[in-house]
């Protein structure tokens, strides 16, 4: 039975439209009643189909989006509390607002008719008095209803939109760290006077941590190490620039064998510290020289002091500081000159090293590190420096490095 | 992170709530102390005590809120804490910036009116 063209619809109330662009569905056994109670739908703006039979109604509703239902209690069929439960099992039967119709209002009734999903009771006796006021709350409700959903359903869809993005950004950044580790010197490498070692885990993918070593002339090396204030893309982009900037072919002082490392960071701080822009990113660095004599010429700016250690000696601190190197125009730098003899060792480092936490928030610490190069020492460099990538990464235990993790472990050769 | 600021006559003190001044709060705590020296303020202590923990994102704040307050100013540091201590005198910015160990102690430095209410 289908009431939505043989009715005439009314908008002399003030209720006329509130049911407008809605579904709804009457179901009642008394063909009487279900026709009144059809009218005083479509009279509130509904859109309504009439079932005098519950299974039909059942049968209907799904096949077309249905927001409002009123049905009565007492049907022989099927009541109307099966009838509710059915149709809350339904695809999207949790999403139309359930009015149920009855003689019988006790308050064992009202739980029950809760229980199995209704929404709203109404006394049938009160049925054309009350149930516009009703439809009024339905209609609330629903709009309130499809609000959240279309909102909802904007939200799945920028999420998935920013997802995309995040993954754009994502795989755009692995590339950037491809490049930037590229731009590295090898992890092993042999230059005149010594055997080096690299341990580099970056933080976000790309580091603002960088380092470089390479001969100078025939009988030297270079070597340095930079970690730039910050972490992520806009301290790898700078650390990339400085990587490529302290290269022999550009800072040509790294050509002349016995260069003072002071010099060159200087000339480094003249090219990046600007009073102009305080906000200018600097960084802290450490630069040396390896020559034929039995010591190393180094200058530090504010990077962490390097563990030395002597052979038949325990890991110690060179004692140095230094200003960072782009922060202040006026800043000077000293070189000191260490002994260095055929199996020393010194460890460069960057601050993620010692800042390193476990999954305790316990940072790594000084202490442990000179424990570590300690327990390394009798090693070939090769396998100290793997093993010291091996011990970082478990203490980190597989989570994100909240900072940039660099150490070069240098160890002079026999002559 | 938040910071608390106490007016001392001529001198205002801020401290930072948070135990970590890091990557993750450097640029809002150098906006908030920036608003304060962009409204007027010229003797500022910045009270670390509760500061467990410093990177290179931190200190550059610090560095730029000192040269922005310049010569027509003051900006101090109290109640550092070892880490801190340590990263400063490493950086030697120890050299350029004053510390001092509580903020009585700074604000009377600076020659600090009584508290207002």
């Amino acid at each position: 039975m289908d009431h939505n063209r043989s009715l005439p619809v009314s908008d002399s109330t003030s209720t006329a439209r509130i049911g407008a662009g809605l579904s709804a569905m009457v179901v009642d056994d008394d063909p009487l009643m279900c026709e009144l109670t059809c009218r005083l739908v479509q009279d509130c703006g509904f859109t309504v189909q009439g079932f005098t039979d519950p299974r039909e109604a059942l049968r209907a509703f799904g096949a077309a989006p249905t927001a409002l239902v009123v049905t009565d209690w007492m049907m022989p069929a099927m009541d109307g509390i099966a009838l509710i439960r059915a149709l809350r099992q339904k695809p999207s039967g949790d999403m139309a607002y359930v009015i149920l119709l009855t003689t019988r209002q006790d308050r064992d009734d009202i739980v029950a008719g809760r229980a199995a999903g209704a929404d709203d009771f109404l006394g049938k006796l009160m049925t054309t008095q009350r149930l516009p006021a009703h439809l009024q709350s339905a209609a609330r409700i629903l709009a309130l209803h499809r609000r959240l959903t279309e909102r909802n359903a904007a939200l799945v869809k920028a999420m998935g939109a920013l997802q995309q993005a995040y993954d754009r950004a994502q795989a755009d950044l692995a590339i950037a760290a491809q490049a930037q580790r590229r731009n590295l010197p090898p992890s092993y490498a042999t230059l005149p006077t010594l055997r080096i070692g690299a341990v580099f885990i970056p933080s976000a993918i790309v580091s603002g941590d960088t380092y470089g070593y390479g001969p100078v002339g025939r009988d030297e090396a270079y070597v340095f190490a930079a970690d730039v204030a910050g972490h992520g893309v806009p301290a790898a982009f700078q650390s990339v620039t400085l990587n490529r900037m302290v290269r022999p072919d550009i800072t040509t002082g790294l050509r002349q064998p016995g260069f003072s490392p002071a010099a060159i960071l200087a000339e480094l701080n003249a090219r990046f510290a600007t009073e102009a822009d305080s906000d200018d990113p600097y960084f802290t660095m450490i630069l040396m020289r390896l020559g034929q004599e039995d010591h190393l010429d180094l200058a530090l700016a504010g990077h962490p002091p390097p563990l030395l250690t002597r052979v038949g000696d325990a890991p110690t601190h060179v004692d140095l500081t230094g200003f960072p190197v782009g922060m202040l125009p006026e800043a000077t730098y000293e070189d000191v000159s260490l002994e260095f003899r055929a199996g020393d060792r010194l460890a460069v480092y960057s601050d993620g090293v010692i800042d390193c936490t476990n999954r305790d928030d316990v940072p790594f610490g000084e202490e442990r590190l000179a424990d570590l190069l300690d327990a390394v020492r009798d090693q070939t460099v090769e396998h100290a420096t793997d093993h010291i990538r091996h011990h970082l990464m478990s203490w980190a235990g597989g989570r994100a490095l909240a900072d940039d993790v660099s150490l070069l472990l240098i160890e002079r050769t026999a002559r | 992170m938040n910071l608390e600021k106490k007016v001392l006559g001529e001198v205002i003190a801020l401290r930072m709530d948070g135990t970590r001044l890091d990557a993750g709060v450097a640029v809002a705590f150098k906006e908030s102390v920036g608003t304060e020296i962009s409204n007027g303020a010229r003797h500022v202590i910045l009270d670390l005590g509760a500061v467990e923990f410093m990177d290179s994102s931190g200190l550059g704040a610090i560095v730029a809120l000192l040269k922005r307050i310049g010569r027509d100013g003051d900006l101090v540091l109290a109640g550092t804490r070892p880490a801190v201590r340590k990263l400063l005198q490493i950086t030697r910015i120890d050299r350029i910036l004053t510390q001092h160990a509580t903020v009585d102690e700074a604000a009377r430095a600076l020659g600090a009116g009584p508290p207002a209410a």
